[in-house]
């Protein structure tokens, strides 16, 4: 099979790729920057139902922290609960 | 144009038509019925339109209000893009099972009374296993039964609380019911099997990613939407919805991390997103309830949506699974996109259709003072971003190459998730001129203030940057080319192993216990094969001769008793 070689896709950089990673990272920094200016009642006026949400960065910190603490126990879940494929023991299992 | 067309009409009809026909007439036919009942039912009066007496009952097959009517909108729509993404394919059963099951599931949200609510729920059980089946593999077969066995569970559930209920009560028309009965509890049982309570919702991670491409899209957005719609009309405001969707956010999650087989992931998804809706019926506030019944709406879109993109993936690579698929951007950037469009909806990003209906659940939460629950939510809600948001997306279509590369899937499957993704854009950026007005419960909402959208911003935006972070760092888990045990282990696994486990133990006690009980038995089989057998004494035939003799012998015993 002869086929012309595939052109190289902009995500195919390892460096391209950090650069994406680098501005995600400040976008997010900016969004808990902006968080911030908004409980001094700077750019914008924000509500608040209860203690939790007006502590500074509790939505940023929830989120980091309910991602990280999701993956590592669903890691330790996979010791209880991952099997071979062919757990069940029918025909097509394996597929 | 008035109508008093039953909203289910069109559909058995076009089920009927589209057994007739062939080719680019069928096509025509199956994209037609939605479209035509679609008008039919804009038309539409509402109140009681047809009702039939029988044994003493008013049956009230057709009955409209505002609940139905979202309801209804809800399945024209789903229905219109499920045949649309479905009519390349030849296959006649899947094309007339998938019309009678959105005839039953427009049946079941139009039902007046719980009579014939029970039948068009049977008839969703029925019609909707062939979708599974159609696959033919022998995984798609044994999964269609294990299915079907669950589903009349709760059809036979739902019956045992309709007779329990009417019984107490006197009363079959399809409203508030409650839990005061144990009638009541019986029919929330039934109704919570086929929206995916926990301990009872293996059936939907079990069955719906063995379905054909085509298959899970139809089955995505109409089973569990028809226990939705019930739940609201019969449960609003039962405490314990609160706690059981509370569950049903949290425990998926954690499974759909660990999970390779995509659809599967999406399976857990959707318990997770149905858990949103419970959870807002429990709360039972105008606003929870518009809440659930418009994400039910949004959740048939996105989730529609994904379904669709894997099944498109799925067509043209014949593989779900997250170890065997990446890099699929390079061939197929626009399924990528339509599919990044849904993950960003399912994950309730600003300006996209899952931030203005979640929200109203979360918000009524807060404001019945749920703490605990608003933060299982909100941990939920992150875990959406996680498994739905990135990983459906990264797995299929970034992540490693794998080397595949299809192209893409054919033009009718595109439309039908460019359909799919413009109305979670439109409903997502204008939701007060689309989905508002159409729910059925009078409270004010408005989804876009800057606290909500900054904050939501940080949590979504956070949520990513973990996710991220981990996978740089190698501390996300691996696809592993494995499966993960449910509650369906019981009876997959336990169930025949204790069976086979009893069957060595009472095997040998059985054996003993027939040699045992035979010597006594033999001994007397021996003894009356001596006397009655061929050769025995009592079995042999006897000369007349002796017969005389005998009576002879008795009659002179006779003449001498008598003389004595």
């Amino acid at each position: 099979m002869n086929q012309t070689p595939e052109k190289k896709r902009y995500l195919d950089d390892p460096q391209n790729v950090g650069r994406l990673w680098r501005g995600f990272v400040l976008a997010c920094a900016l969004v808990a920057a902006i968080d911030l200016l908004g409980l001094l009642e700077i750019v914008y006026h924000r509500h608040i139902a209860f203690f939790a949400e007006g502590l500074p960065g509790f939505y940023a910190a929830w989120g980091f922290v309910a991602i990280a603490a999701l993956i590592f126990l669903a890691k330790q879940l996979r010791r209880l609960v991952m099997r071979p494929q062919d757990y069940y023991r029918e025909p097509g299992d394996a597929d | 144009m008035p109508t008093e067309l039953p909203p289910f009409l069109p559909f058995l009809i076009g089920a009927l038509l589209t057994i007739a026909t062939r080719g680019r007439l069928r096509t025509a036919v199956m994209l037609a019925t939605p479209v035509v009942g679609g008008v039919c039912l804009l038309g539409i009066d509402s109140g009681a339109l047809h009702q039939i007496q029988l044994l003493g009952y008013t049956l009230t097959p057709v009955r409209v209000d505002e609940l139905s009517m979202l309801f209804g909108y809800l399945f024209h729509v789903g229905a219109f893009i499920a045949i649309l993404y479905a009519v390349h394919i030849k296959d006649t059963l899947q094309h007339v099972v998938a019309m009678i099951y959105a005839a039953s599931a427009l049946g079941a949200v139009f039902a007046g009374d719980l009579i014939s609510f029970f039948l068009f729920w049977e008839l969703l059980t029925v019609s909707s296993v062939f979708l599974v089946w159609a696959r033919r593999t022998p995984q798609a077969i044994r999964a269609g039964f294990r299915y079907l066995i669950l589903q009349i569970g709760s059809g036979v559930t739902l019956l045992a609380g309709i007779l329990i209920h009417v019984h107490a009560t006197g009363d079959i028309s399809m409203g508030h019911i409650g839990l005061d009965t144990p009638g009541g509890w019986l029919i929330m049982l039934a109704l919570g099997l086929k929206c995916g309570f926990p301990m009872l919702h293996m059936w939907l991670t079990d069955a719906y990613p063995e379905s054909t491409p085509t298959g899970a899209v139809f089955l995505c957005m109409f089973t569990t939407k028809c226990a939705i719609y019930a739940l609201t009309r019969s449960f609003a405001g039962a405490d314990p919805l609160i706690y059981i969707g509370t569950a049903m956010t949290f425990f998926p999650i954690f499974f759909a991390v660990i999970e390779n087989d995509l659809r599967r992931v999406l399976a857990y998804s959707m318990i997770n997103q149905l858990g949103f809706m419970v959870c807002g019926i429990g709360l039972g506030t105008a606003l929870a309830l518009n809440g659930a019944v418009s994400h039910a709406f949004n959740d048939v879109l996105f989730k529609g949506l994904l379904f669709m993109a894997m099944g498109a993936v799925m067509t043209m690579t014949g593989r779900t699974k997250a170890s065997d698929l990446g890099g699929l951007y390079k061939s197929m950037p626009q399924t990528a996109t339509l599919c990044i469009i849904g993950a960003a909806s399912i994950s309730a990003i600003p300006l996209f259709c899952g931030f203005v209906s979640k929200s109203m659940i979360m918000q009524s939460a807060l404001n019945e003072g749920h703490m605990v629950v608003w933060f299982f939510l909100l941990f939920a809600s992150v875990g959406v971003l996680e498994h739905a948001g990135i990983k459906i997306p990264f797995f299929a279509f970034f992540a490693h190459d794998s080397g595949l590369r299809p192209t893409e899937p054919p033009a009718n499957m595109r439309l039908a998730m460019l359909l799919a993704a413009i109305l979670c854009i439109v409903i997502g950026t204008a939701p007060t001129a689309t989905l508002y007005p159409l729910l059925p419960f009078a409270a004010e909402y408005h989804p876009y203030d800057a606290t909500h959208v900054i904050t939501q911003l940080q949590l979504l935006m956070f949520g990513g940057l973990a996710v991220f972070w981990m996978m740089r760092t190698g501390r996300y888990p691996t696809e592993e080319r494995a499966i993960n045990i449910d509650f369906d282990w019981l009876y997959r696994r336990i169930l025949p192993s204790g069976i086979s486990s009893a069957e060595h133990v009472l095997e040998p006690a059985w054996s003993s216990l027939k040699r045992g009980a035979a010597r006594p038995l033999n001994g007397l089989i021996a003894l009356l094969f001596r006397y009655h057998g061929p050769g025995g004494a009592l079995a042999r035939t006897w000369p007349t001769g002796s017969m005389v003799i005998w009576v002879t012998v008795l009659l002179a015993v006779f003449v001498v008793a008598y003389y004595l």
